[in-house]
């Protein structure tokens, strides 16, 4: 039962196909996102990213704080083409 | 249900409006968000997961997660934990992703 | 971990991990592949991971037929358990000037000869068979081929290097190989962050870093690492006729934007860049590649951006990768300058480069990649990149 929690609740992926992959060979959380898609959907690891961190940590005994930490990269929340469009629109005609 | 009397808070709730889901009617007021509608109307059920199909309500309710998408006025993938009602709005949720109407 | 090796790979991408594999399955024993990340952490996790047959050149156009027919049986090639994600949902390529289309013409006919299906797609009505919401405005004329379409570059990189692994190849990540051993004009092997390994044969395709590398030895390599930009968006339902939404490139425009089978779109754009290592983003790339696209695609307006990030080009001079014995250190191969194309002719190059290693015929002859081809001449035109 522990095992059908959800880590990453954009993919679906299960705490039990985490530690498939693991055991596959797949140990950083940088690798585990790429073979699963584990943050990759719509919240990009915010929820998840930690959860991955939190059973990497308790796996390889190691505290959070040495878990690699995937590349935190923008946009920090999701903004439409149209939006980022119009600003380039805007900055072409000589707005700031 | 709704929070009627509160210690502290005094709610500013407006007159009331309705918007549509699913085609059904529910009674909202503006100051609030269209999910905290839904959940004053019994919906509790948002949508489904993508993968595995698992009924989802909310989970983050900050506009951060994935859990409240909805189509708002033909929008996909809104996060209606987030979005205020508006009178007439039309929400639907959805079934697999979301639908960008061309 | 050994101390000494037959052939050690500097680089974990698609390029180092299918040369690995091909070695591997022509009976090379104790090869080591050394990568500064995670597997395919270089330009190979970065890319578009684009795979197209239409070309200008019967050479990339060979090479990338022929690896295309690899990449569509690649699971059972190297016995992966999981997708490599191939979706061949075509190439809608957009000429916006008459010279452009009249190249297109021309490079019809190379594909032809090597019995590409690509096609030209009317702009009156075809055109909305394959992208029904296109804005036509400003171009001139389109090609299509079925076949073209996208993979994903994780699990290809990650197949090939579980195929080349199940045949004995030892893989180190999260090491850096800081430099090149070499004694009296032979290759000896690499120092690394994680100690000295020996091998008297290395194969340097380190993408951008493999110019640094080949210099140690005295090896003139003419590649330098320029920047590119992608983007990633929400999943949404498929927008194409049948499916996801095909891959739509313009060379005028330089851009090229396509929908994956999950939903997300994932699109890119050619900026003016000097030479560097830059992995970080920038805000002005968001805008003109949003502004750019959805000028040619006005649907797609609503997608939301969730991810940007960055990766390098390894540019040689005629945008064809160079494929290089060493002169000054015996046993040392470099390989790179796949500019921006190198994904999609992994498979055939990693043929081409295990059949030379190991003495077998192949129909190509390597040494037209010597980095000799710019001193003589004999570069190799290729007239349609992004």
């Amino acid at each position: 039962m522990a095992d059908q929690i959800l880590i990453c609740r954009c993919e679906d992926i299960t705490r039990e196909k985490l530690m498939e992959v693991i055991a596959e060979g797949y140990e950083t959380i940088d690798e585990i996102k790429r073979v699963t898609r584990a943050g990759m959907g719509p919240c990009q690891g915010r929820t998840c990213r930690q959860l991955i961190a939190q059973e990497l940590s308790k796996i390889y005994g190691v505290p959070m704080e040495e878990v690699l930490m995937p590349t935190f990269r923008p946009p920090v929340k999701p903004i439409s083409m149209g939006a980022l469009a119009d600003a380039y629109q805007a900055h072409a005609e000589g707005g700031e | 249900m709704r929070i009627e009397e509160h210690p502290v808070l005094d709610f500013e709730r407006g007159e009331k409006i309705t918007f549509t889901y699913n085609g059904q009617e529910i009674e909202a007021y503006p100051n609030e968000t269209i999910v905290a509608a839904l959940h004053a109307a019994g919906i509790r059920q948002l949508g489904e997961s993508p993968e595995l199909h698992r009924p989802r309500g909310l989970f983050c309710a900050i506009g951060n997660c994935s859990s409240c998408f909805m189509t708002v006025d033909g929008e996909p993938n809104m996060r209606v934990c987030v979005i205020k009602c508006k009178q007439g709005m039309v929400v639907e949720s959805q079934k697999g992703k979301g639908v960008i109407r061309v | 971990m050994k101390k000494a090796y037959d052939t050690i790979i500097v680089g974990g991408g698609i390029v180092g991990c299918s040369i690995a594999f091909e070695l591997a399955k022509r009976g090379v024993k104790d090869i080591l592949l050394i990568e500064r990340g995670y597997l395919a952490s270089g330009a190979t996790g970065r890319c578009g991971a684009g795979i197209r047959q239409q070309w200008g050149s019967k050479l990339n156009a060979t090479l990338a037929v022929e690896s295309t027919h690899i990449f569509e049986n690649l699971e059972s090639y190297t016995g992966y358990n999981y997708s490599c994600g191939l979706n061949q949902a075509g190439y809608l390529l957009i000429a916006c000037t008459p010279k452009e289309w009249d190249q297109f013409q021309i490079n019809l006919d190379v594909q032809h000869e090597l019995g590409v299906e690509s096609h030209v797609v009317d702009l009156e009505k075809d055109v909305y068979n394959y992208v029904p919401f296109i804005n036509t405005d400003g171009i001139y004329g389109a090609t299509f081929c079925q076949k073209d379409g996208h993979a994903d570059p994780f699990h290809c990189t990650f197949a090939y290097a579980q195929g080349a692994k199940r045949m004995g190849v030892e893989i180190l990540t999260y090491t850096t190989v800081e430099s090149l051993i070499a004694e009296q004009g032979k290759i000896k092997g690499v120092h690394t962050s994680k100690g000295d390994f020996e091998a008297s044969r290395v194969i340097n395709c380190a993408n951008g870093w493999a110019p640094g590398l080949a210099a140690q030895v005295g090896d003139e390599i003419p590649v330098f690492p320029e920047r590119h930009q992608a983007l990633v968006t929400e999943p949404v339902a498929p927008m194409g006729p049948n499916g996801p939404m095909p891959m739509v490139m313009s060379f005028h425009r330089r851009f090229y934007v396509q929908q994956s089978p999950h939903g997300s779109f994932i699109m890119g754009i050619a900026e003016d860049e000097p030479i560097s290592f830059n992995y970080r983003s920038s805000w002005q790339f968001l805008e003109e590649c949003c502004s750019i696209i959805t000028n040619t695609l006005p649907a797609l307006r609503g997608l939301r951006v969730v991810r940007q990030w960055a990766g390098l080009y390894d540019m040689s001079p005629d945008h064809c990768p160079i494929i290089d014995f060493s002169k000054n250190a015996e046993g040392l191969l470099n390989i790179c300058g796949f500019s921006g194309h190198g994904f999609m002719i992994a498979p055939r190059v990693a043929i081409l480069v295990a059949n030379a290693l190991c003495q077998q015929e192949d129909a190509i002859d390597i040494h037209m990649f010597s980095a000799d081809r710019y001193r003589t001449g004999d570069i190799l035109i290729e007239p349609s990149v992004v």
